[in-house]
């Protein structure tokens, strides 16, 4: 939330001084606000990872209906797809930190896209 | 003090005081009742752990989002001041952005990013303080441990009381 709030902050002051601009597509973005955007992302990934790891103790104390604890499909998709969530929230961090040099918007969308795309489409 | 002004204070005023009333009077309430059940300490100990950690939280959501809005001023200085030009015989759209320009540093943006910074940082803290027994739950998890070991019959008297008490007593007793 921390982070959420900070990037939000950043937003509007970038916004109202014309650092970034959302009237062209795709929005036009200064270096500066790349940076810092794609560092506070990168910190967002790491929130993100340390969340998908703790989800796995998460697995061992969750109820569903009949069965409490740890189910055959969470010890069999669950934990590892989890540890996957782990790797690409990380992976996407150092990307998004790496960003913070290239400035630019790609590197970013994409890093989300992966992390977040994922888990709905399995 | 103009008549206007002094409606806006009056008005401001009671507002302030009935939402003050509508918190105090749970407190008094809750105060009132675990002291007569003997439990005032549980009550010290919640409300102390509440207010302690909002404090901390909004001071540490504070200073993170106010140096981010800081970071943002610097790394977005080298703007040209914009001068907003009306002409009578076309429509021009000019954005919110456009005209903050067009006053240039004359906005006071350190004092706009600060009060943002404080009005946001009390929705982290709010949050944060409504998980106090999460936090008292790790700072006290060895006494916890301990008197979860040897519960009386006094506790278990006392958990007819309990839907009242909710989570402060599932914590204390």
């Amino acid at each position: 939330m921390l982070i959420v709030l900070s990037a939000g902050m950043a937003i509007a002051v970038y916004w109202a001084r014309g650092a970034l601009d959302f009237k062209e597509s795709p929005p036009r973005v200064s270096p500066g606000a790349a940076g810092h955007l794609s560092v506070l992302l990168g910190l967002f990934f790491i929130q993100r990872a340390m969340s998908y790891w703790l989800g796995r103790f998460d697995l061992l104390l969750h109820t569903d209906g009949v069965v409490f604890g740890l189910r055959y499909v969470d010890r069999i998709l669950w934990q590892p797809g989890l540890w996957l969530l782990v790797f690409l929230a990380l992976a996407a961090a150092a990307t998004c930190m790496y960003n913070a040099r290239e400035i630019g918007l790609r590197i970013p969308v994409a890093a989300f896209v992966i992390v977040f795309g994922a888990p709905r489409s399995s | 003090m103009r008549p206007r002004n002094l409606l806006i204070a009056i008005a401001a005023s009671a507002i302030v005081a009935l939402l003050v009333l509508s918190f105090l009077d749970q407190l008094l309430v809750d105060y009132l009742w675990y002291g007569r059940l003997g439990f005032g300490g549980v009550f010290n100990t919640t409300v102390g752990a509440e207010i302690a950690i909002f404090l901390v939280v909004w001071l540490v959501a504070f200073s993170a989002i106010f140096v981010s809005g800081l970071i943002a001023i610097g790394s977005s200085r080298n703007h040209e001041r914009l001068r907003v030009v009306r002409r009578p015989d076309e429509m021009v759209e000019v954005t919110l952005p456009e005209l903050i320009r067009a006053l240039g540093e004359r906005v006071p943006w350190r004092v706009i990013v600060a009060g943002g910074a404080a009005v946001l940082a009390l929705f982290a803290a709010q949050g944060e303080a409504a998980s106090w027994d999460t936090y008292l739950k790790g700072l006290l998890r060895r006494a916890i441990w301990e008197s979860s070991s040897r519960r009386s019959a006094t506790t278990s008297a006392f958990t007819s009381s309990r839907s009242r008490c909710s989570r402060r007593c599932a914590i204390f007793s």
